[in-house]
């Protein structure tokens, strides 16, 4: 499959044992990458199903710490990506030296920032690849931005809206559009999650991100289960 | 280094991406309107005929004879809804209707800025949808009340700390979701760019009447201002105009059960720099960067945040920051009800009970900002009392 198929898991949820044994699970999958959510207090950008995973998590008392310490043991066939807000990281307990070797030491390709609007990552001046957001709002100037970053792919947010399941994909005609001007390729997140929806996704875009739908099936920890949502997902 | 829309190295846009044409064309907006002499003319006239701009600055002689103080109360308390909140709301709901927005969404934590909101949607005849914490929805009852009769939908926020800070989370949400038609009524100097700007700008007024009130009634400015400071924009207001002026500032913050123990919500004092609902501020959060959850009596200064340009200065010097407990902003309630009928809301309190913390000279003269009266918190004091 040449196109990206990535899948979001939220660390430590439903606990971190489970999130070991997905993991695992997911090298046996086709798939082409693994977004793992670090848990945040306030997830502005996320609806209730990812909401609840956080507050899980951080019941479960899940830090960065315990993330890097787990994603250090596990040899992983997918790209690897680490979803954060941004006060986690900023304000990472030993510096930020210490948090951008734990990124090379784990592997990741990338970060994903939801509440870093595309035209503060140069001022964060991070020194770490950051995967820039397009949307169906988003205008010359912003593609200009995304270009110049030359990302691993562009998440696109495929509506108005937070994270959680739909079953539309609305604004084709947008996406279209930046495929022309974007060199980067677009991976389309927020609602995927419907096989039709990932079949119409990958003929006018380069990839998925698929996470509510199977953050919803992980408090059964039934593996069986949550291979087969994946795998019915899968064009 | 100094980016656009930062006060200091504090402020700046970090929210996501998808809302930032939205503040973009806010901006746009305001810059468009802060030139527009209509515009102005149009605000200032509700503020006096509406709202009941100027408000008195009132000279507590019985107060004042207790501290051997010249104390002066600035009575945004008199203001329509009672609280400061509604030179903001008139303002940005103007705004709104300049951008041709049909629906207006805001938080709410003591309820007023929630009342003034509902308030200002009646007026124009907009919808309004209120995002309320379940734990301030019990506590300040009396206010839900006054919004749905207002015609406002109150929604009762379940999440995290179920006050303030996640009202905010509920209604940049809700805006991600209906921004074409929405405006976002933030009610502090907090969030992302250009709020900070908008709503002291809406609130400098208390700042600039005061200046004019205590020339003419003691020909000189006051030695202290003081303020309490949630988000901060009642402070903001009061402070803006002396900035550059010799007057001393003194912004109180919630020291809830005391700065010793982690049931406060003194951001400035006890927090560290970090990234909070758009701003980079000082944030009361854990070792992993977890925002935490706060304490105060009262529900309208329970906030882990506070506006960038406090941030600034209190980086710069420039304005005092401290910390007021539960206990001491109660006995400030109660002192202040007794001595000069007038029943503070438990937030003004706070700026009342700093009358104890400060070494004045005689006859100085202290100008306190009253940003709310009391009457909401009523069931809080005497539940607390009894304890």
């Amino acid at each position: 499959m040449n196109k990206k198929f990535i899948v979001y898991i939220p660390a430590g949820y439903p606990d971190i044992q489970f999130t070991k044994k997905i993991l695992e699970m997911l090298n046996q999958l086709p798939i082409t990458g693994i977004e793992i959510g670090v848990p945040f207090s306030d997830p502005i950008a996320d609806g209730e199903v990812i909401q609840i995973a956080h507050q899980t998590a951080l019941k479960n008392n899940i830090n960065l710490d315990i993330i890097f310490n787990l994603l250090k043991k596990i040899k992983l066939n997918s790209q690897l990506f680490i979803m954060s807000y941004l006060n986690p990281i900023i304000n990472y307990p030993f510096g930020v030296k210490k948090f951008l070797k734990n990124l090379y030491d784990c592997n990741i390709k990338s970060l994903i920032i939801p509440d870093l609007p595309n035209k503060e990552i140069k001022n964060l001046n991070l020194n770490f690849p950051i995967i820039p957001f397009a949307a169906p709002n988003t205008n010359e100037e912003e593609i200009k931005i995304i270009n110049l970053l030359k990302p691993e792919f562009v998440y696109y947010i495929a509506r108005y809206g937070i994270t959680g399941e739909r079953k539309d994909l609305p604004f084709k005609d947008k996406i279209k559009y930046l495929k022309t001007k974007i060199n980067a390729p677009i991976c389309i997140g927020f609602g995927i999650s419907t096989k039709e929806q990932v079949i119409e996704a990958f003929k006018i875009a380069d990839g998925v991100i698929v996470g509510s739908t199977i953050v919803k099936e992980l408090h059964t920890k039934n593996l069986k289960r949550i291979e087969k949502k994946i795998l019915n997902l899968i064009p | 280094m100094e980016f656009k829309g930062y006060f200091g190295e504090f402020g700046g846009q970090y929210v996501p991406e998808i809302l930032i044409p939205a503040l973009d064309e806010l901006e746009r907006a305001y810059n468009k309107f802060k030139k527009d002499k209509n515009f102005w003319l149009e605000y200032k006239n509700l503020l006096k005929d509406y709202a009941g701009r100027p408000t008195p600055l009132y000279f507590a002689k019985r107060l004042s004879s207790e501290y051997n103080l010249k104390i002066y109360l600035k009575r945004e308390d008199l203001l329509h809804t009672g609280a400061h909140k509604i030179n903001n709301t008139i303002g940005q709901v103007l705004l709104a209707l300049k951008m041709g927005k049909k629906r207006i969404i805001a938080e709410t934590g003591a309820g007023q800025h929630g009342v003034a909101t509902a308030t200002a949607a009646a007026l124009f005849g907009l919808e309004c949808v209120i995002y309320m914490g379940s734990e301030d929805i019990k506590r300040q009852s009396p206010n839900v009340d006054r919004m749905k009769i207002l015609g406002a939908n109150v929604i009762p926020v379940y999440s995290g700390s179920k006050t303030l800070k996640d009202a905010i989370n509920e209604a940049l949400r809700d805006w991600i979701t209906n921004l074409k038609n929405t405006h976002y009524v933030l009610g502090s100097v907090v969030g992302p760019r250009p709020y900070p700007t908008i709503v002291r700008d809406f609130q400098k007024i208390i700042g600039e009447e005061t200046e004019k009130q205590i020339i003419s009634k003691e020909n000189r400015l006051p030695d202290y201002i003081i303020a309490c400071v949630g988000g901060g924009s009642n402070s903001a207001g009061i402070f803006y105009n002396f900035i550059n002026k010799n007057v001393k500032l003194i912004g109180v913050e919630a020291g809830g059960l005391g700065l010793k123990t982690d049931k406060n919500a003194a951001s400035l004092l006890k927090g560290k720099i970090g990234y909070l609902h758009g701003s980079k501020t000082f944030v009361l959060q854990n070792k992993w960067g977890q925002i935490n959850q706060t304490h105060s009596i009262s529900a309208g200064l329970d906030y882990p945040g506070v506006g960038p340009e406090h941030s600034f200065w209190k980086k710069i010097k420039r304005v005092k920051y401290i910390a007021v407990n539960d206990n001491e902003a109660l006995n400030a309630f109660l002192k202040l009800s007794k001595l000069e009928g007038i029943i503070p809301a438990l937030e003004s309190a706070h700026a009342l009970a700093a009358l104890d913390k400060i070494k004045f000279k005689k006859n100085q003269i202290v100008v306190i900002n009253l940003s709310g009266r009391g009457d909401k918190d009523l069931n809080t004091v005497l539940n607390s009392l009894k304890k």
